[in-house]
């Protein structure tokens, strides 16, 4: 079996790699925008967060490549997108909105701090001190994505946050999606008190701002993008970060 | 290409209006360790002194080791007219601060075209009696001195996370200088590679 | 990246009061710094808010060709890198709108002007970045030429705007050697790779030679542009010291220019000229003169992409003028938090 594979078939892997494929699919889409956000002083902003997404994908990455004797960009890269774990609400399309592009991120960093914190509870000490100082950089983000959701609750902004999130919910929601090869009680559990506490926080400032969204746990029938079942603009984003690594495979960059 | 850049784009022949509303701008500044001073960074332009905190720790706390930022409204300065020379104030019959009076912040300036860097707080009940309290302490060798209200500076929590903890070098100059050196000395001669390197950045982040 | 415009002088430094405009000249001449509160000719407010709008200016749009390949980078650092290149740009647009601002104008109105091409940017930035190499060229060959350029504004008169040039030069010096590291690593890499790089030179050297403007005219140096130090050093001056430090650069990496020429049967084929051989005896390296007119050409709009960057960044202005609403409407304000 090669290397990848057993990547593959490892549980706390793929619960890893659910969490490393969003940031780094979100931080991919978000990083788009540097240079054309809203206002300069929060396009800088956005794209400092973008760079911490991409920085905490490496970092775990960077794990899985040490565990199992891969390198972090082959990881990143190389695998054939039903490979991914990452869920479909990453790489939504935003049309150039920002109010689409602030709710799915500001729904990503809600799932990735306690998921951070759920993985940094593993047998391995080199990971859970990983996952600590991850998780304390989310928590920035959080903060900061708290406070444009409450800004943004009364005046013009209302109606077009709100669309989005009613727009996004279903998606955000499959977030929750049990990652391949994570079918057991005990990562149900983990799962139910993740979703416990992201409903928790997103609900405080959803009501604080006046944004009102309904938040469910995804059907197990529903099989999306944790379960490698992704959607087509997953792809479309998967093939154009290979744009120039398959110009000339193997080359080094 | 993303497929935003990509779009052909169709517009009315006429800009949108100006937004109305409040702009204001603020003046940031950085320390670089824990009970360092406080040194000018830059500004930006926010809403309110609340949001231009945390852009600031996004933008001016991104580029170099940071602990601490400070925030406040560019109108909130009160300060000498900047001098041709360096200051020599001969005042020395400076009164006590009353504790009861409000807190000021000193910055001053070493140089024309240099940054203003924090040099001192005092108590003083307006800011006329503290630029000239300020400027009798602290004006030795500055060019200029500056008072702003402690009340009006917004800081970040001491210990707060604002510089990141994960490897940063990747955006900054010395994380390439090795691997340039070493690819440079595969196809140049060292003296040539001296020669060029003389045109380099050397006070970089 | 992107360098400053040459300052245009709008109005005639005869009508000021020929007393303070004598200090002003005698303090710049003896290397004091202006700083906002002194007096100043009005030329020289108007001249300083243009040059630092069209700086500003040339980042933002200078952001636009570069942000194309952050979604492409081919590894996670670079990808890392490019990123914060490309925010670094933004940063620098912000803090030099900043600077012109304190001298009269307001950003909103610059953002409009530069949407509506009422006011222009760095021409090198209506040129095409079609592959990945195009992205190593430009950080290495054109934030290079800025680095040089903005090394002498530093070294300019005017106190906020060089405060700017010191701080943005700290960011360059990464921007430079990232470029660097790419061109280093694309031209020791495979031949598909080194071709691709020779391709992207083949864009880029020459607006790089354009990169500091059209020939200084004669009597520049006592012109107000340069006797006030808004401007540091001439446009053939720094072009030369450019071609010195890149020419015998790029030869040792393997790299040779081309350039175009017609042959009887109409169609354009690429001749290598050997001007990265050797160094006349004063140790300056040749170049063959550029086009001018094709310069102006693009100044005037008519580049290859100078509708589209436009488009992009209006496009970006209309866009976002909610959000910028929304915030400013000032029924924004925190709610106390729960
Ligand atoms: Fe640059
Ligand atoms: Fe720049």
């Amino acid at each position: 079996m090669t290397a990848m594979q057993d990547m593959l078939n490892d549980p706390v892997a793929n619960f890893a790699l659910s969490i490393a494929d969003d940031l780094l699919m979100l931080g991919h889409v978000q990083g788009d925008w540097t240079g054309i956000g809203p206002i300069l002083e929060e396009d800088i902003a956005s794209s400092s967060m973008s760079q911490d997404d991409l920085s905490h994908a490496l970092m775990l990455f960077e794990h899985l490549g040490n565990r199992f004797g891969l390198d972090a960009d082959v990881i990143a890269y190389e695998r054939s997108p039903e490979d991914y774990r990452c869920c479909d609400l990453v790489t939504v399309p935003d049309e150039f909105d920002w109010a689409v592009a602030l709710t799915r991120r500001w729904f990503v960093a809600h799932w990735a701090a306690p998921a951070l914190e759920r993985l940094g509870t593993s047998d391995d000490d080199e990971l859970n001190e990983r996952c600590r100082r991850l998780r304390s950089e989310q928590g920035l983000h959080l903060s900061y994505l708290d406070d444009w959701m409450r800004r943004l609750g009364a005046g013009e902004g209302h109606d077009r946050m709100q669309a989005a999130m009613t727009s996004l919910a279903p998606q955000a929601c499959m977030l929750f999606e049990l990652p391949t090869g994570l079918d057991d009680e005990d990562h149900r559990s983990r799962r139910d008190e993740i979703f416990e506490a992201w409903s928790r926080a997103t609900t405080a400032v959803l009501t604080d701002a006046g944004f009102s969204v309904d938040l469910t746990m995804p059907s197990e029938e529903h099989i999306g993008g944790r379960r490698g079942a992704h959607a087509k603009h997953f792809v479309e984003q998967h093939t154009e970060m290979n744009e120039v690594r398959c110009e000339d495979p193997g080359a080094s960059w | 290409m993303s497929k935003i850049r990509q779009r052909n784009f169709t517009f009315a022949d006429e800009l949108p209006p100006h937004a109305d509303g409040v702009v204001r701008s603020y003046v940031v500044y950085t320390a670089r360790k824990d009970d360092a001073p406080h040194r000018y960074a830059g500004y930006l332009n926010a809403p309110d002194i609340a949001l231009a905190v945390s852009l600031a720790c996004e933008h001016y706390g991104q580029d170099e080791a940071c602990t601490g930022i400070w925030v406040h409204d560019v109108q909130e300065i009160t300060e000498t007219p900047c001098a041709m020379e360096k200051m020599n104030p001969q005042d020395t019959s400076d009164t006590t601060d009353c504790e009861s009076d409000p807190a000021w912040v000193v910055f001053g300036q070493k140089r024309r075209g240099d940054i203003h860097v924090e040099l001192a707080s005092l108590r003083a009940a307006d800011s006329e009696s503290a630029l000239s309290r300020a400027v009798a302490r602290h004006g030795g060798g500055m060019v200029q001195i500056r008072v702003v209200p402690h009340a009006s500076i917004h800081a970040t929590e001491p210990g707060q996370l604002i510089w990141r903890t994960h490897d940063q070098t990747y955006r900054m100059a010395r994380g390439y200088s090795k691997s340039v050196r070493m690819k440079w000395e595969a196809v140049r001669k060292a003296e040539d590679i001296d020669e060029y390197r003389k045109d380099d950045i050397k006070d970089h982040f | 990246m992107s360098g400053a415009a040459n300052p245009v002088m709008p109005i005639d430094p005869c009508q000021e009061d020929p007393e303070k405009l004598a200090e002003f000249e005698a303090n710049i001449a003896n290397g004091v710094l202006i700083e906002p509160g002194d007096w100043m000719p009005e030329a020289y407010r108007v001249g300083m808010l243009r040059m630092s709008e069209h700086h500003a200016n040339s980042e933002i749009v200078g952001a636009l060709p570069e942000g194309e390949w952050i979604t492409r980078a081919p590894s996670l650092r670079r990808k890392l890198a490019l990123t914060a290149k490309v925010q670094d740009e933004v940063g620098h647009g912000q803090m030099l709108y900043r600077v012109s601002q304190d001298l009269g104008k307001s950003r909103e109105d610059m953002l409009r002007d530069l949407c509506t091409g009422k006011t222009k940017y760095h021409n090198c930035f209506n040129y095409p970045a079609p592959t990945w190499a195009d992205i190593a060229m430009i950080q290495w060959l054109i934030d290079g030429a800025a680095i040089m350029n903005q090394k002498t504004l530093a070294d300019g008169a005017y106190g906020p705007y060089v405060r700017t040039m010191h701080r943005i030069n700290m960011e360059e010096a990464f921007h430079f050697k990232s470029g660097e590291d790419m061109v280093l690593t694309l031209m020791s890499g495979t031949k598909k790779q080194k071709q691709m790089t020779q391709e992207a030179f083949d864009r880029w050297w020459g607006p790089s030679i354009m990169f500091f403007g059209p020939p200084d005219k004669p009597g520049c140096e006592d012109m107000p542009p340069m006797r006030w130090r808004m401007k540091i050093e001439t446009n053939d001056s720094l072009r030369q010291r450019f071609v010195n430090r890149f020419a015998p650069a790029a030869r040792d990496l393997g790299l040779v220019v081309h350039v175009c020429e017609k042959n009887e049967e109409g169609f354009v084929t690429q001749k290598q000229v050997d001007e990265l051989c050797t160094p006349d005896e004063d140790g300056n390296w040749g170049f063959t003169t550029p086009n001018w007119d094709e310069f102006f050409k693009v100044i005037r709009g008519n580049g290859p992409c100078n509708a589209h960057r436009l488009a992009l960044r209006r496009f970006s202005y209309e866009q976002g003028a909610w959000v910028r609403r929304a915030i400013a409407s000032g029924d924004t304000t925190l709610p106390p938090a729960a």
